[in-house]
C-alpha cells in the first residue's frame, strides 16, 4: 500500500510540474499542451470509442511480440551462455543486428513478412530480442562453480543441471533482462506500426500528429502508451517476486 | 577657369554621369533575417526558393531567408509559434490545423494544380471513380493530403473508403508496394512516383481530380501574429517567390541550376532530377501560371468539400485561413 | 514400498592403485598425485593430513567419482566410482546449499535427482535432518542458517543416499573452534552408530588423532602418501585429548611426518602454481 501512495505522489508532482511548465512557458496548446487539456481529449476519446480500438490493436502486438521476441532470446541465451563456441559464432551477428536501428530496417521487414500482424510481431519480437538474450546468457554464465560441483558429486546430468542450478540461479539477470524487454516491447509495436499498420496507438499518433494537427490527442496516445509500458512492467515485476525467492 | 582645371572637372562629371543606376539592394546588414520551413529535405522541387536565394530577389525585398527543414505537421506549429516566419504547407491541411487552434493562414499559391492523384499502370487506372469499387491501394495513412485526395475521388464516384481495400504505407514508401504487387493503386505526388514507376519499366497512368473535386494545391503560410505585426514583410515575400518562380517557370535550367547547388542527391541521378522539375512546373502553371495570388473561390468549393468530407467542422470561417495580401 | 537409492548394509572399502592425476594449467600443467597407493578398509575412519596442495582435495575427487585418473585405478568396492551412484556422499569445506531451496528441499536433492517421489524424499530428508539436530530448520533458506546449522544440514544431505563411503573436504575448517569440537563430536556418534567407510580430510592434526583410526600424511605437490600413522586409542574418544600421553605421542607422529613432506614447501614460490 506504501508503494502505491509513493507512486501517486509522484505522478501528482509530475503533473504538477508538467503544468507549471505549460503556465511559465506560455506554449499554445498545438506546442504543449496543459494535462487538464490532454485529460479532457483522453476522457473523449474514450467516450467516442476510438481509443479502444486503437489500444487494443497494439496490445496484442505487445504480448505477441514480446512472447516471440522473450521465448526466442530465453532459448538463443541459454545456447549462448552455455557454449563459448556458439558465442562466438552468432554473437557478431547478434550485435551488428542490435546496431542497425530497427526503425530503418522495419519497412523492409514489413515487407519480407507480408505486411499484417505476423511482420508487426515479428519487428517487435526484434526489439525485445537483445536484452533479454544477453541477460539470460550473462545469468548463465554466473553460475556458481560450486553448486555445479556439488550436483555433479550428486550424479545430475547435465539437462539436470541446467534445469535445477543454471536457470534458477540466473532468473535475477533474466528478469532483469525481461523488464527492459517488456517496455521495449511497446516501442517495438509502435515502431512496427509505423512500418505499416492500419489500427494501434503509433497510428493514432501518426493520424493525431500529421492529420488533425491534434497535439492533445497524440498526447493522448502517448499516456497510454505509457501506462501500458507500466502495466506490463509492473506484471513482470509480479512474476519476478513469485519465481524468484532468495 | 585654366583648361587643366576644365578637364579635371568635366571627367569628374562624366564618371559621375557614367555610374549608371544604382543597385538599390540594401547593404548586408540591414537585410531583415527571417526563416523559412521546407519539408522533410532539400529537394528539386524547392528551386523557386533556391533562386530566389541565389538570384537576389530575397536580397532585393529586403530579406536575408535562412532554409530548414522539418517534418510536415511541425512546419505549420512553428510558423503559428513565431519561431519561423514562413513555411510551406498543403492547402488541405492549413484547413485542418487552423480548424485545430494553429494559428497560421495560407497567403500565397505555389501550385496551381492539385499535385496528388491515383496512380497506376497503364490501362488499369479508371477513370471513372465509381470503378475504383474493390480495388486495392497503397497511401501512406489516413492523414496528409493523400488522404484527402483519394477521401474526394471516391465520394465523386459516390464511394466510401470501405468500398476499397487499403493499405497503409507510413514511411511514404508506396511506390515499393506497387512495385511489389501488393496494391493495384497508390496515392502519389504527379511530379514523382509516375516518374519512378516508369522508371522501373511500367507504363504509368493518373486519375487526378482535377475535374472530380477541386483542391487548392500547396503554397506559402504565415503566422497570424506576423500577418498582424507586419503585413508588407509578408508580401514582399511572397512577392519575391512568385517572382523566382516565375523565372524557374520561364527557363527550368536557371531553376536546376540553383537546385543542383543546394541539393546533394541530384548528382546521383540528375536526369530523373530534372524530370521531376518538369512536371513540377507543369503543376506549377496549371493552366496559367498567377503569380501566386490565392483563388479565393477555388478555395470555398474545397472548404465544403472537406467539410462534407468531415475533415473540418466549419467552426472556423474560410476567412480565417487566407490571407488576402492585395488588400490592408 | 519403494527401495531408497542405495541400500549398503556393508560399508565398502576403497583403493587407490598407483594413481596420477594431471591437469592443465596456463601454459603448462599441473602434476596433482603421482604414483598415489592406498588401502582404505571397510567401515574404517581414515583422516588425510598434508601440506596445502597435497592432492588431498584430489583423493576425495577421485573416490567421488568427480575426476578420473590419468594413470593407476581406483576403486569402491568391488568396482569403480560413479559419481550419484549412491554409495559415495560428499560434504565440502562449504555448505554448497542450493540458496532459493529450504533447507529440507536441499538435503533431499539427491533424492530428487534419482527420481524419487515428492512425499517419499520429504520424510526422508525430515528424518535426515532430524538426526543432526535440525528438525526445526527444515522450511528456513539456507541464508537463514548459522555457518554450524548449513553445514549440518550438507553433511544430512551427504547421509540421505545411506552411503557406504562418507568423504569429508575439511567440514568444519570454516567454523570456530568450539563448535568444530562438537561437531568432530556428533562426526563420531554418528559413525559409531552406523559404521560407513569416513575419509576426512583436514589441516588440523589434533582433529586428525581424536577422529581417525588411521591417518595418512601426504606428500607435498606432486602427492603421495608419505607416512601411515596408525591410532589405536579406544573409543569412544573424547575430542579434546590434550593430556593423554597416547595421544601426545601420535600428534607427535604425525607432525614429525608433515614436516619432512613440508621440506619441499620451503623452495621458493614461483608464483605459477594453483592450489590442487
Amino acid at each position: 500500500m506504501r508503494r502505491l501512495g509513493a507512486a501517486l505522489v509522484s505522478l501528482a508532482a509530475f503533473l504538477v510540474v508538467w503544468k507549471l511548465a505549460t503556465v511559465i512557458g506560455d506554449y499554445p496548446e498545438f506546442i504543449l499542451p496543459a494535462p487538464e487539456e490532454v485529460l479532457e481529449r483522453g476522457a473523449r476519446a474514450v467516450a467516442s470509442g476510438v481509443l479502444w480500438g486503437h489500444t487494443g490493436a497494439t496490445l496484442l502486438e505487445v504480448v505477441l511480440g514480446f512472447t516471440a521476441g522473450a521465448t526466442a532470446a530465453l532459448l538463443t541465451g541459454i545456447a549462448l551462455g552455455k557454449s563459448v563456441l556458439v558465442e562466438r559464432v552468432l554473437s557478431p551477428y547478434i550485435v551488428a543486428a542490435q546496431a542497425v536501428p530497427i526503425l530503418a530496417l522495419a519497412p523492409l521487414l514489413h515487407i519480407w513478412f507480408g505486411g499484417g500482424l505476423l511482420a508487426r510481431v515479428v519487428i517487435c519480437a526484434l526489439i525485445v530480442f537483445f536484452p533479454i538474450a544477453i541477460a539470460t546468457m550473462v545469468g548463465i554464465r554466473s553460475t556458481d562453480p560450486l553448486l555445479d560441483e556439488m550436483l555433479r558429486s550428486l550424479g545430475a546430468r547435465p539437462a539436470q543441471r541446467t534445469r535445477l542450478l543454471e536457470i534458477p540461479s540466473a532468473l535475477p539477470v533474466i528478469f532483469g533482462g525481461l523488464r527492459v524487454g517488456v517496455t521495449l516491447a511497446v516501442i517495438g509495436a509502435v515502431v512496427a506500426e509505423w512500418a505499416g499498420a492500419s489500427v494501434g496507438l503509433g497510428v493514432l499518433i501518426n493520424i493525431a500528429n500529421q492529420g488533425l494537427f491534434d497535439t492533445k490527442l497524440m498526447f493522448v496516445a502517448l499516456a497510454v502508451l505509457a501506462g501500458i509500458g507500466l502495466a506490463f512492467y509492473g506484471l513482470v515485476v509480479l512474476v519476478e517476486r513469485r519465481l524468484v525467492t532468495r | 577657369m585654366p583648361p587643366s582645371r576644365a578637364a579635371l572637372a568635366i571627367l569628374a562629371l562624366l564618371l559621375v554621369a557614367c555610374q549608371g543606376p544604382v543597385p538599390t539592394a540594401t547593404p548586408r546588414d540591414e537585410l531583415r533575417q527571417v526563416t523559412l520551413l521546407l519539408g522533410y529535405r532539400p529537394d528539386v522541387q524547392f528551386a523557386p526558393f533556391y533562386v530566389a536565394q541565389r538570384e537576389g530577389h530575397f536580397a532585393a525585398a529586403g530579406l536575408e531567408v535562412t532554409i530548414e527543414h522539418r517534418q510536415a505537421p511541425d512546419v505549420q506549429r512553428l510558423v503559428a509559434d513565431g519561431q519561423a516566419e514562413f513555411g510551406v504547407a498543403d492547402a488541405t491541411d492549413v484547413m485542418i490545423a487552423r480548424t485545430a487552434g494553429v494559428t497560421i493562414r495560407y497567403v500565397s499559391t505555389l501550385y496551381q494544380s492539385f499535385p496528388v492523384a491515383l496512380i497506376g499502370a497503364a490501362g488499369e487506372v479508371p477513370q471513372d471513380p465509381a470503378e475504383l469499387a474493390g480495388l486495392t491501394i497503397g497511401t501512406p495513412g489516413r492523414f496528409g493530403s493523400s488522404w484527402h485526395a483519394l477521401t474526394a475521388i471516391l465520394e465523386a464516384g459516390g464511394l466510401t473508403v470501405d468500398d476499397v481495400t487499403l493499405r497503409e504505407y507510413p514511411q511514404f514508401n508506396q511506390a515499393e508496394g506497387f512495385a511489389n504487387g501488393d496494391v493495384d493503386l497508390i496515392t502519389g505526388f504527379r511530379n514523382n512516383e509516375p516518374l519512378r514507376i516508369a522508371s522501373r519499366g511500367t507504363e504509368p497512368d493518373l486519375l487526378t481530380l482535377d475535374d472530380l473535386a477541386p483542391l487548392p494545391g500547396p503554397g506559402v503560410v504565415a503566422g497570424d501574429d506576423l500577418l498582424a505585426d507586419d503585413p508588407e514583410l509578408v508580401r514582399a515575400f511572397a512577392a519575391a517567390v512568385a517572382a523566382a518562380q516565375a523565372e524557374v517557370i520561364a527557363d527550368p535550367d536557371i531553376g536546376f541550376a540553383a537546385a543542383e547547388a543546394e541539393v546533394p542527391t541530384i548528382g546521383e541521378d540528375p536526369e530523373t532530377a530534372r524530370a521531376v522539375l518538369d512536371a513540377t512546373v507543369e503543376l506549377w502553371e496549371g493552366d496559367q501560371f498567377a503569380d501566386g495570388a490565392v483563388d479565393r473561390d477555388l478555395w470555398a468549393d474545397a472548404y465544403e468539400t472537406m467539410v462534407r468530407l468531415g475533415f473540418i467542422d466549419g467552426s472556423v470561417e474560410l476567412d480565417e485561413m487566407i490571407a488576402d495580401l492585395s488588400g490592408t | 514400498m519403494t527401495q531408497p537409492v542405495s541400500r549398503t548394509t556393508d560399508a565398502l572399502d576403497v583403493r587407490l592403485d598407483d594413481v596420477t592425476v594431471r591437469f592443465p594449467a596456463p601454459g603448462t600443467e599441473l602434476t596433482a598425485v603421482t604414483g598415489l597407493s592406498l588401502e582404505v578398509p571397510a567401515g574404517s575412519f581414515t583422516v588425510i593430513i598434508g601440506p596445502n596442495g597435497c592432492g588431498k582435495s584430489t583423493v576425495l575427487r577421485l573416490v567421488a567419482g568427480l575426476l578420473s585418473p590419468d594413470a593407476g585405478e581406483v576403486r569402491v568396492g568391488n568396482g569403480r566410482p560413479s559419481a550419484g551412484d549412491g554409495r559415495v556422499g560428499l560434504a565440502f569445506q562449504q555448505p554448497r546449499l542450493v540458496p532459493w531451496r529450504s533447507t529440507l528441499e536441499n538435503v533431499a536433492l539427491p533424492l530428487e535427482l534419482a527420481g524419487i517421489d515428492v512425499a517419499e524424499r520429504r520424510t526422508r530428508a525430515a528424518d535426515a535432518l532430524e538426526r543432526v539436530g535440525l528438525g526445526a530448520a527444515a522450511r528456513l533458506r539456507p541464508r537463514e542458517l548459522s555457518g554450524g546449522m548449513a553445514q549440518r544440514a550438507a553433511i544430512a544431505r551427504a547421509l540421505i543416499s545411506d552411503p557406504a563411503v562418507l568423504l569429508l573436504d575439511e567440514p568444519f575448517s570454516a567454523l570456530d573452534a568450539l563448535t568444530r569440537e562438537t561437531f568432530d563430536a556428533e562426526l563420531q556418534r554418528l559413525w559409531m552408530e552406523r559404521r560407513r567407510t569416513v575419509i576426512l580430510v583436514t589441516h588440523s592434526v589434533a582433529e586428525a588423532v581424536s577422529l581417525a583410526d588411521r591417518v595418512v600424511v601426504m606428500t607435498s605437490r606432486p602427492g603421495r602418501v608419505a607416512r601411515l600413522v596408525d591410532v589405536d586409542l579406544p573409543r569412544p574418544r573424547p575430542v579434546d585429548l590434550t593430556g593423554d600421553p597416547l595421544a601426545a605421542g601420535l600428534a607427535a607422529d604425525v607432525r614429525a611426518a608433515l614436516a619432512t613432506s613440508h621440506a619441499d614447501e620451503l623452495r621458493p614460490w614461483s608464483g605459477q602454481e594453483a592450489m590442487a
